[in-house]
């Protein structure tokens, strides 16, 4: 067997081996110990999914995407001109504006949301959509400057000038040149704040006040009830929009992929 | 650490007007200072005894100091920076390799990056449960062991999950990081990386030679970066230990966030007292390591 | 009227002037090379003329509108960057078709516009090519063509010529002037290479220091420089300084008085203290004879065409460029210096 070969096998199945009890449980329905497959299969976990829970899993499922949606669109808008300036221009005072706009990568964002738990329910921002997604920008849009500033710094902004002689409006060489340029890194940086913000549990309990119903929150009492089955079910449900994300990225993204992604 | 990129050169050195820096900088300075910078002033008055709702009140280290002499404390101090630096390590040993080994045999191979992708779009809630449904006394591992005969039943397993040495956390946290240090090493090889080690061959360098003074001080930099965002998170992160950790000694995310939630009000200072402890410690972490560094480069000038 | 004047056109970055009071004026049709070395705030001329960097003070007229407040993509101008800038997600013909588009001109239209460039730059039939597919001259002649397809009153090159391979260069350089010629296309290009400027343009001006210093033709500038510096830029580093007597040039360290050309006007030069300059190209190697000097070689090189000789004559030093091989270093060689090889500086 080639190296190449055998390292690739081997990571496959490091990366894989996790998920295999969690594909075993939420097909079984009887699995006692100490059995290595389920006494029973069956797709009563599935079922209760879309059929018993399905209007809370749906619920958790279109919150989730929304809350990263929106929160993603927000990051870009707000990280496109941010990233351009710290990689096309040197200023004065720049390594500290840039430390500050990045700080809150390192910092956790449980003392964040602790800290403005307080004001956000006085400006009745708390147990809202827009509160957390809020929260969840405040440690989103720093992951994204940081790979627009890596993606403008690679960016040659003659291109925009030659649009501009060749008759191009701001408008037009916005759409058609600039856009065009930086799209694999602009989804780069989607896909970074988009799984930030998916998989965020304790910000989403805090500002949310258990009133906004993602995935992760859901998945976290499921897991207290004790339903393997279903908690394995969701579990997946939870994994798939993201490994489809990164599928279908695959060639988009090209080799960088989501290399920096945490 | 923030800055892996150089500037371009065509625009090094240009500078726009103050209004456009300000057109550009402005929405995303404005989102940090008052979200974040904010979330952690806010916390920090909070931390003092200032309470918003209750009339303000005098400010006080009070409840820094009930935290730190709570008898649990550095237990707890000493748990979440072992688990925080072991997975770290571990990671970075494991990716030195690994990423040396990619782009030796498979820079070019998109379905092994692809695979090596998957961790980083996995929650950690995810694999906190797959590697629990793995290792617990019931789990696929106990259950294989026992169906080869091998051990007795779940009570004969080891405990690697809510267990003293946090097994079960340390192992999602390193599957878990792997692949983010790895390719954060893999971008700086793919560049430069062989030319540079082909010059060293030429220079009469062996391949342990070519490793230490060559490819390892190419990497460092963001070796270390990577290190360090990856501890700041594993320092700060309360998922894992929440569901893999015993309940006690309690790691400080979990044990912030139990008193910020309790029943009794007046332990939510408390709890951010505690955030506000692990924000300290990540910071102070990144300072040393800078200094560190500062002290060894300069040191390696000096010779 | 000029489709091109520029009054009093002070070009920089902030406050700072790189390029001070600034007049020129271009006609239809003429091409005009902007000369001068590297760094001396050329690229930033263009920039300005086409919108992309506001001018300091000073007015632009294009078609005899002052332009200074239109923006880049309402004035007629195109400018063409040294780097061809070609977009890299867009193939040849999109490239070419690119300011058409813009003008919101599609179809059959923009399409027969686009095949007849291609085919004018040499680049029919490459029109669905990926631009990672093309050679360097194929870039450039694209960059070209997306420029041209526009019509502009006014072609701004920055640089034609100096990415390219020198085979490429005279192949690129011929297609220039054809094209340019073909489509009455006004032209204005900067370089900070002699030969590139002497062949392309029909006028040239030279910028030294931040200022025009000679506007004229290639011939006038490289014959008669306007003063010492012109001289230099050019290459002639024979410059003598003596009186005019009587029609003739004498200088302390030479043995000969040299007559001046029928064509120098006496009147400004007699009885004064001037210096000639002498093209190292037109001293020539003589058998000997009444009206030659002796001079020494001090050393040589072999340039091909041409071997270079610095001799010395008298006490002053001259350079020679000469076809025939040479003799060695240490010899004496007679030199002829023609009336036409010399040109009187104008006096200060």
């Amino acid at each position: 067997m080639s190296g190449r070969r055998f390292l690739g096998l081997a990571i496959l199945l490091l990366v894989l081996l996790p998920f295999v009890p969690l594909l075993l449980w939420s097909v079984s329905e009887q699995w006692f110990y100490p059995g290595l497959l389920p006494q029973k299969f069956g797709l009563r976990s599935w079922s209760y999914i879309f059929s018993t829970a399905s209007s809370q899993i749906a619920g958790g499922l279109v919150q989730s995407i929304g809350l990263s949606g929106v929160t993603t669109c927000l990051s870009l808008l707000i990280g496109i001109p941010a990233g351009r300036a710290l990689g096309l221009y040197s200023f004065a005072g720049k390594r500290l504006i840039a430390l500050l706009l990045l700080l809150p990568v390192i910092v956790p964002p449980l003392c964040v949301s602790m800290g403005l738990h307080l004001w956000f329910i006085r400006l009745g921002l708390a147990e809202t959509f827009f509160g957390v997604v809020l929260v969840h920008l405040s440690f989103c849009l720093p992951y994204t400057i940081f790979v627009l500033w890596g993606v403008f710094a690679d960016y040659n902004p003659e291109f925009e000038e030659q649009a501009r002689c060749l008759g191009a409006g701001r408008l037009q060489t916005l759409v058609r040149v600039t856009l065009p340029f930086i799209f694999p890194g602009l989804c780069l940086a989607a896909l970074f704040s988009f799984l930030l913000s998916w998989s965020q549990y304790l910000s989403t309990l805090i500002i949310g006040g258990g009133k906004l119903l993602t995935l992760p929150i859901l998945l976290f009492s499921l897991m207290d009830s004790g339903d393997r089955p279903v908690a394995a079910a969701v579990s997946l449900l939870f994994v798939l929009p993201a490994l489809l994300v990164l599928l279908a990225n695959g060639r988009l993204l090209g080799r960088q992929g989501l290399s920096g992604v945490r | 650490m923030f800055q892996p990129l150089p500037e371009s050169p065509a625009q090094a050195g240009t500078a726009p007007g103050r209004l456009r820096l300000l057109m550009l900088l402005g929405p995303a300075l404005a989102i940090i200072l008052l979200f974040f910078g904010g979330g952690i002033f806010l916390g920090i008055l909070q931390a003092l005894g200032y309470r918003p709702g209750a009339g303000g009140g005098s400010l006080s280290l009070s409840h820094f100091a009930a935290v730190f002499t709570d008898p649990d404390f550095s237990t707890s101090l000493l748990m979440t920076l072992y688990i925080a630096t072991v997975s770290t390590l571990a990671a970075a040993l494991c990716s030195l390799p690994l990423a040396l080994l990619l782009t030796r045999l498979a820079a070019t191979s998109s379905w092994i990056n692809v695979i090596l992708q998957i961790p980083l779009t996995v929650p950690h809630l995810v694999i906190g449960i797959c590697i629990s449904l793995l290792l617990s006394p019931a789990g696929l591992v106990s259950r294989l062991l026992s169906w080869s005969g091998l051990i007795a039943g779940p009570a004969a397993f080891p405990l690697l999950v809510n267990d003293t040495w946090s097994v079960g956390i340390l192992l999602s946290y390193i599957w878990k990081e792997i692949p983010f240090i790895t390719f954060m090493l893999v971008a700086i090889l793919k560049n430069s990386g062989q030319e540079l080690e082909e010059a060293a061959q030429t220079l009469g360098a062996s391949p342990w030679q070519r490793f230490r003074h060559v490819t390892l001080p190419l990497l460092a930099p963001n070796l270390r970066g990577a290190c360090l965002i990856v501890f700041a998170f594993s320092f700060g992160a309360f998922e894992l230990p929440f569901l893999l950790g015993k309940t006690f000694p309690m790691v400080l995310p979990v044990w912030a966030y139990r008193n910020y939630s309790d029943v009794d009000l007046m332990a939510r200072p408390e709890g951010i007292a505690i955030g506000l402890i692990i924000a300290a410690v990540v910071i102070c972490a990144i300072l040393l390591s800078q200094g560190l560094t500062r002290m060894t480069s300069r040191q390696g000038t000096a010779r | 009227m000029g489709i091109l004047e520029l009054e009093a056109l002070n070009v920089g970055y902030g406050s700072r002037a790189i390029v001070r009071e600034l007049h020129l004026e271009v006609a239809q049709g003429e091409m005009v090379a902007l000369l001068g070395p590297s760094g001396g705030g050329k690229t930033s001329i263009l920039k300005t003329i086409a919108g992309l960097l506001p001018p300091l003070s000073g007015t632009i007229r294009i078609n005899g509108q002052m332009v200074n407040q239109v923006a880049a993509e309402k004035r007629e101008v195109v400018l063409i960057f040294q780097k061809p800038l070609l977009f890299p997600f867009l193939d040849v013909g999109e490239n070419i078709g690119f300011g058409l588009r813009m003008q919101g001109i599609h179809g059959a239209r923009a399409a027969r516009e686009i095949a007849e460039m291609a085919e004018l730059t040499g680049l029919g039939g490459l029109e669905r090519r990926k631009i990672q597919q093309l050679s360097g001259g194929q870039q450039q002649r694209v960059a070209l063509a997306r420029g041209l397809v526009l019509r502009p009153s006014l072609l701004l090159l920055d640089e034609p010529l100096s990415n390219l391979d020198p085979d490429l260069r005279q192949q690129m350089r011929e297609l220039i002037q054809a094209v340019c010629r073909q489509t009455r296309t006004t032209t204005l290009f900067v370089s900070h290479d002699q030969s590139e400027a002497l062949m392309l343009s029909d006028r040239v001006a030279l910028l030294l220091g931040g200022s025009i210093r000679q506007l004229g033709t290639p011939r006038e500038l490289f014959y008669r420089p306007a003063d010492r510096e012109v001289a230099a830029f050019f290459g002639c580093s024979n410059l003598l300084e003596g009186v005019i007597m009587d029609r003739h040039f004498s200088c302390a360290g030479l043995p000969l008085a040299l007559p001046l050309p029928s064509t120098q006007p006496s009147a400004q030069v007699e009885g004064k203290r001037c210096i000639v300059a002498i093209r190292p190209e037109q001293i020539e190697l003589a058998g000997g004879g009444a009206d030659t000097l002796t001079a020494r070689v001090e050393s040589l090189s072999f340039e091909g065409a041409l071997t270079r000789l610095e001799v010395r004559l008298g006490s002053c030093r001259l350079t020679v460029l000469s076809p025939h091989p040479g003799p060695s270093p240490g010899s004496d060689v007679q030199l002829a210096i023609p009336a036409s090889a010399i040109h009187v500086l104008p006096c200060p």
